[in-house]
């Protein structure tokens, strides 16, 4: 499955939104993961008739379009969001609250 | 107060979390922004709870994590991370117990907070529960005498080997009349805690206080030895004092068991021996110890001033028993 966002970059994006206020961005990281996830365990799972194949590679397939359209969605938002696209950093103006302990 | 430790490498992340936890009752929250800043055997092993938001840049923390755990298994660890890889690592932490909670990235920070906030209550609760225990274990008979309290069933009693002893402070009637009950009773708290403090260090045990007064037993090979050597310490405390005690001690056989109902029980030592006791504590003058001739023979102590070997008779006893009267050592 081709990928746009490394798995080390989706868990950066979400490490950045420990809360719910502030984690569009992190909920579509979290799902571009359990689409993979899903993915994976399609290609790994037990055949054991034609049936079995094609259920599998039926939602293998869903799941890779699924997952294009997720990292789609996460490219234009974390451009809406003027989210730094190098070091994938939020911007301060999305932090909840700006003090540092 | 229970100890929460926040470790997170972000500010951002640890502000959070620091305002939000730092709002819960009975928790003192301290923030690291390293795992490395903590020097793990030099943590507290009392109850606390380790909040560790784990970001994909840091490094693994399970080394840290099993350290944790293996310095104080009482630790609660909580880890906060990222799906996938990251919270599959942390899945087989705490499969092997090296953790305790996991919380997926983004987190709901309330539902983090109540979770945190019934585990501070729980810890509350063990040290509650443990405080309690102490306290009743101190009303509970020590050494070879808590086997008593396998069977809780009042009426059931053991014969032991023991010697037994009763305090009584003298002039205490024209001592109450001339004070206040209260000040009677705080000078009498003060002056019967040292006794039970002086017969703990021999390794006696008190069995009750009788009025202006101890019981108290010995058991074990030394105990004559202990008991005169406790006796004597008790009458120079009380000479400092200036409010002189007699004291009472024999030795043999005696029952010690559980008396009273299921709802209100005490342990209490029964025995013509503790009769003699009683009655020798009573015959004893101000200052002096009156104990009979077994226990002198078994103890083995060197008086500075020599007793008196003497034939006293008790009520109750058909002949004279052989006592020692041993006078004030100071």
């Amino acid at each position: 499955m081709k990928t746009d966002f490394t798995d080390e970059q989706l868990s950066h994006i979400i490490d950045q939104s420990l809360i719910y206020q502030c984690a569009c961005p992190a909920q579509v990281a979290k799902h571009i993961i359990g689409l993979r996830d899903l993915h994976e365990y399609q290609q790994n799972c037990i055949n054991q008739s034609d049936t079995d194949i094609a259920v599998h590679q039926r939602i293998a397939a869903d799941a890779a379009r699924a997952h294009q359209a997720l990292e789609e969605c996460l490219h234009a938002v974390l451009q809406l969001e003027q989210w730094d696209l190098t070091t994938l950093t939020m911007p301060n103006n999305l932090q909840k609250i700006p003090r540092v302990i | 107060m229970i100890q929460v430790l926040i470790i997170d490498s972000n500010p951002y992340t640890r502000t959070l979390l620091v305002e939000r936890l730092t709002s819960m009752a009975h928790c003192v929250v301290q923030a690291y922004e390293s795992s490395t800043q903590l020097k793990v055997s030099a943590l507290p092993t009392a109850h606390t709870v380790v909040v560790l938001n784990h970001h994909t840049r840091n490094d693994s923390p399970a080394e840290f994590l099993t350290q944790l755990k293996a310095h104080s298994p009482q630790y609660y660890i909580v880890v906060i991370t990222s799906p996938g890889v990251q919270k599959r690592s942390m899945v087989a932490l705490r499969e092997a117990e090296k953790i305790d909670s996991i919380f997926e990235k983004p987190i709901d920070l309330e539902v983090l907070a109540q979770r945190i906030d019934k585990q501070v209550e729980s810890f509350r609760e063990i040290q509650q529960l443990t405080t309690d225990h102490l306290n009743l274990l101190r009303f509970l008979p020590t050494g070879a005498l808590r086997r008593i309290f396998l069977d809780l069933t009042p009426g059931q009693a053991e014969v032991f080997d023991m010697v037994v002893m009763f305090t009584d402070i003298r002039n205490s009637s024209r001592w109450i009349m001339e004070t206040s009950a209260r000040d009677y009773f705080a000078k009498l708290h003060t002056l019967l805690g040292e006794q039970a403090r002086l017969i703990r260090l021999y390794d006696g045990m008190v069995i009750k206080t009788t009025g202006d007064g101890l019981l108290a037993v010995f058991a074990g090979s030394a105990r004559c030895h202990l008991a005169l050597k406790c006796a004597l310490a008790i009458q120079r405390a009380a000479q400092s004092e200036t409010l002189p005690v007699g004291v009472g001690i024999t030795d043999g056989l005696m029952l010690a068991g559980i008396l009273g109902t299921q709802d209100h029980l005490h342990i209490d030592v029964i025995g013509v021996q503790v009769h003699l006791a009683a009655r020798l504590c009573n015959k004893a003058q101000a200052g002096e110890i009156l104990a009979a001739q077994s226990v002198i023979e078994k103890g083995h102590i060197r008086f500075a001033n020599a007793p008196l070997a003497e034939a006293i008779s008790v009520r109750g006893f058909d002949t004279p028993v052989n006592c020692t009267r041993i006078p004030p050592q100071f």
